[in-house]
């Protein structure tokens, strides 16, 4: 008994063995032959035979081998693949099942049967593709992957002997919402074409769905108040108690006022209208649809309405000044008017849950709607995408805090599946950091680990200038959306060692000195100040310009842009043999650092040169309402006029200038040589306040400080006639006046003419820099006009733009 | 008579506060119609107005002063126009906007047409095409008018250069676009 059971023991263990053994790989080809077929139903959706094609074309590239795809399973070969079919009850967008098991390995997800083979439509509106969703997971785990749209920007492995574990898997992406912009319209990028030829459109699109990116299902759109396009519609028209009541008491037909009851009924018959199947039409307003919506863009959603007011745009803030809304506000004090919008959103929202039970209201959490309301209940079939800043407040403990405050705040409320965020990576957006390196994909990683126990997801509005500028974090962010669980590190280098080659390291040097770089200018000029609002882009005009010149003077210098240069060079150098890394290596100096380096010299090329054009001018002491003394002007350093018109080496006349300056005065002495001063053109008639004068024989001197964009010009004629003009930011029309306390004596000679001015202090400065020009315009009768001029930047036509001016260094 | 005067004030008041609260849009319409009718003096005090008003952004602004210099190009007081436009050219806008290439283009066409000199015209247009952001559209119009100021300046090698390189700008606009004039440029001085 004893050794028959001992037996029996061992067999079953050796068959157990062999089994676990046997449990092993299901051999897909080899040796450039096909061993497996792959199987679509008969009569299946568009979706399937897309995922057939793609997996067809990609195990083709892996091994060489010719894949039939049919409805039955070729007999003749071992093993067969399977798309769709399969128990799918309970699945949600993007879930799939491999299933590999003997001789077949089945692939499937809940699919839309109506579904065609538009790529737009599969990338942003029909969720139901989880055969596509899980072919491209099934190719990611054979190693395959997409790291830029286009067939130039994908790692393959080659193999002879391709071969898939047996096993289960079923999986669904941790973040139902995973969007990034710039996909559209992304043939409108200058480097579109380096990304799928002239087919950049349909290759993004694809990019997007083998990386896992999800539709725009979830709280699409915003501002869909405009989408209603009431200023068009003769009821709304017919009713201007509806409308905004501006500040000045006149009605704005293109706004709301949002505490109107009809307003409120407006949208709930719209919402009602929405859910019921009815077109716009069918309620008296005559909208266009959008694709498959009867309705005009964003109502694309089954299951959601959007309610959200017009964009702050042209001056006009959307608020309304009617007395029952400032008595509202009195009422229910708010830093803004979410609690006007919110009343409206939950009252609609109450009889949308009541009348379509199921379907939500949403809306933006943004501009004048940014508060969370304290005196309404917000039900609970409402949606809000959250904008806040994002990923880059990262490095701003305050700011970040805040925002992930209100995030916390939001989920609590609305629970997280209802809550995706917009977030901006777009500092290039309206010129406010064009060329700045956006660059960031640790700092995305670490965003996406502290939002995933408080949303749903995310929209990532990442602009740049080119793609080339956002392959990596657009690569990282999808894989981090779909799995935050993955490892950064070992994501991130992957990403480098399959898309660079032997410049893996290099590459990866670069971006994460560009990252460094990105931190340090994002907190030079964005302090960790939460100040409760879309913290994004920087919405004011004259401080754009300081950013840029912060930026390139202190983070991306000439030393700095040197070092990423030399790597990029290290980098070439080795790809230089091989085509394929070579060519990607080269869209990093055309697409990313060329583009950096022309944004920066927009700003910093003249200006590295006009910021070595230096005035040195000594102070004295002078008697109120006299001249600097004989002496004085000795100790003064003879600037020389140079031709202000190009091709023109030398002047017939020569001339030049000194100044000094005293406690409250600037002094300027110009000595005009010219042997035929006799003819001169100047006027006899003009005299002091002639605007006239500059069409004398005469010279000018420009003063410009850029603090308060204080602009002087005063033109002094030989005859010793001036006149002088002046701007500045408050006062931006130019003004011909004359400058209170100015002073000139002018004094002809046989052979030229000189002057000597005051000019008071306090009229030029406005505390910081002031530059400063000095130009001559030599008038002789029949003669053309010579022009001269000190600072070297300075040439006829551009002489009145102070960025050519010197600057004015007192000693 | 106390209440008569009440009410002028406040009338004067309204209408201070209506001209004042006009939005950007209203009053680009109307400087537009007043330049369209040459009323070029009232078009001065409107933007002088609203310039130095401190309601509108300085692109805005700039947008107002580059209708009166537009407006005045072809007057006997162009040179008013031009001071406008160099004033202009000191307020920001982006170098991505048409108001920032108005206001260049406009300066280059008054030195070049009004004032003799194609050499200052071609001084501003070469700083405005260094801009790698100049809309297509914008690059061609700068490269022709660069072009043709070569021409005038006795230059046809370098007035081709510019056609041809129009000619590429041409191309790159997205909306329909004739690039006619450039290329009877080029065939003509290619002969």
């Amino acid at each position: 008994m004893g050794k028959k059971l001992l037996n029996a023991m061992l067999l079953t263990i050796s068959f157990a063995v062999s089994g676990l053994l046997a449990a092993g790989e299901i051999i897909l080809a080899e040796n450039g032959k096909a061993k497996a077929s792959i199987v679509i139903p008969e009569k299946c959706p568009g979706v399937i035979r897309l995922a057939a094609r793609e997996l067809a074309d990609h195990l083709k590239l892996m091994t060489g081998a010719e894949f039939r795809i049919a409805t039955k399973a070729d007999k003749t070969l071992p093993a067969v693949i399977r798309l769709g079919g399969g128990e799918t009850a309970g699945f949600k967008p993007d879930t799939y099942v491999i299933r590999a098991s003997g001789n077949t390995i089945h692939i499937y997800g809940k699919d839309d049967p109506g579904s065609g083979l538009s790529l737009f439509d599969l990338n942003f509106d029909n969720q139901w593709k989880g055969t596509l969703t899980g072919v491209y997971r099934f190719l990611d785990r054979l190693g395959v992957r997409w790291f830029a749209p286009g067939e130039k920007h994908r790692y393959i492995p080659r193999k002879s002997r391709l071969d898939y574990p047996e096993g289960n898997v079923k999986e669904t992406p941790f973040f139902a919402d995973r969007q990034i912009s710039h996909v559209w319209n992304f043939d409108t990028l200058p480097d579109a074409r380096e990304y799928g030829g002239k087919d950049a459109g349909r290759e993004m699109y694809l990019f997007l769905l083998r990386n896992g990116g999800s539709t725009r299902s979830m709280v699409n759109g915003c501002h869909s108040e405009r989408a209603l396009k009431l200023w068009q519609n003769k009821e709304w028209l017919a009713h201007p108690e509806r409308h905004q009541m501006m500040p000045n008491g006149k009605r704005n037909p293109r706004y709301s006022c949002w505490t109107d009851p009809a307003v409120t009924e407006l949208w709930k018959k719209a919402a009602d209208a929405y859910f019921s199947g009815k077109s716009p039409k069918e309620i008296g307003l005559d909208l266009p649809r959008y694709l498959g919506s009867k309705w005009p863009h964003p109502f694309i959603s089954p299951d959601e309405f959007m309610i959200d007011p017009m964009d702050n745009d042209d001056g006009n803030d959307g608020c309304c000044y009617c007395a029952r809304c400032k008595a509202f506000r009195k009422k229910y004090p708010c830093p803004d008017d979410s609690e006007i919008h919110w009343k409206v959103l939950s009252q609609v929202a109450e009889y949308i849950a009541e009348k379509h039970p199921g379907k939500y209201i949403s809306t933006l959490v943004y501009g004048s709607k940014n508060h969370m309301p304290k005196y309404v209940k917000v039900p609970r079939n409402i949606r809000v995408r959250l904008c806040i800043s994002g990923p880059k407040e990262m490095t701003h403990p305050k700011r970040l805090k805040e925002g992930l405050d209100r995030v916390r705040a939001w989920a609590e409320l609305l629970g997280k599946e209802n809550l995706p965020l917009w977030t901006y990576q777009c500092a290039c957006f309206a010129r406010t950091m064009p060329g700045f390196a956006d660059t960031y994909p640790q700092l995305t990683w670490q965003f996406i680990q502290k939002m995933r126990p408080i949303t749903n997801g995310m929209y990532l509005e990442n602009i740049h200038l080119t793609h080339t500028m956002r392959v990596a974090d657009t690569y990282m962010f999808l894989r981090g959306m779909w799995d935050p669980d993955l490892d950064y590190e070992k994501t991130f280098d992957e990403f480098f060692e399959y898309y660079y080659g032997p410049a893996a390291g290099t590459v990866k040097a670069l971006n994460l000195e560009l990252q460094k770089k990105w931190i340090e200018v994002w907190k030079l000029t964005t302090p960790d100040d939460p100040d409760g609002s879309t913290p994004d882009i920087v919405n004011v005009d004259q401080k754009r310009l300081k950013i840029r010149q912060e930026g390139w003077s202190k983070v991306y210098t000439e030393e700095e842009m040197k070092k990423l240069y030399s790597l990029l060079e290290k980098a070439e150098k080795e790809t230089a043999s091989d085509p394929v890394y070579k060519a990607r290596v080269a869209l990093l100096r055309k697409w990313y650092l060329d583009v950096m380096l022309s944004e920066r010299n927009e700003i910093m090329g003249k200006e590295n040169i006009r910021k070595n054009i230096k005035l040195p001018v000594k102070t004295i002491a002078a008697k109120d309402g006299e001249f600097p003394s004989e002496e004085q002007w000795e100790t003064a350093k003879a600037n020389q006029l140079i031709p202000a018109v190009r091709m023109v080496e030398t002047l017939k006349a020569p001339g030049q200038f000194k100044i000094l300056a005293s406690k409250d005065h600037f002094y300027v002495q110009g000595e005009l040589t010219d042997s035929e001063i006799a003819k001169s053109a100047t006027d006899p008639r003009h005299t002091v306040g002639c605007e006239d004068v500059w069409k004398d024989n005469c010279a000018e001197l420009f003063f410009y400080a850029p603090e308060g964009k204080k602009f002087w010009q005063i033109v002094i004629a030989d005859n010793g006639a001036w006149h002088s003009q002046t701007t500045s930011r408050r006062s931006a029309a130019p003004k011909w006046t004359m400058m209170p306390g100015f002073r000139v004596k002018a004094v002809k000679r046989s052979n030229g003419w000189s002057f000597v001015c005051a000019i008071p202090r306090k009229e030029v400065e406005s505390g910081g820099e002031l530059r400063f020009n000095f130009a001559r315009e030599r008038q002789l009768k029949k003669q053309k006009p010579e022009l001269s001029t000190w600072s070297p930047l300075c040439l006829k036509g551009n002489w009145h733009f102070p960025e050519n001016y010197g600057t004015i260094i007192l000693k | 008579m106390k209440k008569f005067i009440v009410l002028l004030f406040l009338a004067a008041g309204m209408s201070f506060l209506a001209a004042g609260e006009k939005s950007f849009a209203g009053l680009k319409k109307e400087c537009r119609l007043l330049a369209s009718k040459s009323m070029v003096g009232e078009l001065e005090k409107k933007v002088r107005s609203a310039v130095d008003s401190g309601r509108f952004t300085e692109p805005q602004c700039r947008d107002l002063m580059n209708i009166y210099g537009k407006a005045m190009i072809w007057g006997p007081r162009w040179r008013k126009g031009l001071e406008f436009l160099y004033a202009a050219s000191r307020l920001e806008a982006s170098v991505r906007s048409n108001e920032y290439f108005a206001t260049y283009s406009l300066i280059a066409k008054i030195l070049a047409s009004r004032d003799g000199d194609p050499g200052a015209a071609i001084v501003i247009l070469e700083e405005v095409l260094r801009n790698k952001s100049l809309h297509p559209a914008n690059g061609y119009s700068a490269c022709m008018d660069t072009a043709s100021a070569y021409e005038r300046c006795g230059d046809p090698e370098k007035a081709l250069d510019y056609y041809r390189w129009a000619l590429e700008y041409g191309k790159k606009v997205k909306f329909k676009f004739n690039c006619a004039p450039a290329e009877k440029a080029v065939e003509r001085l290619s002969k």
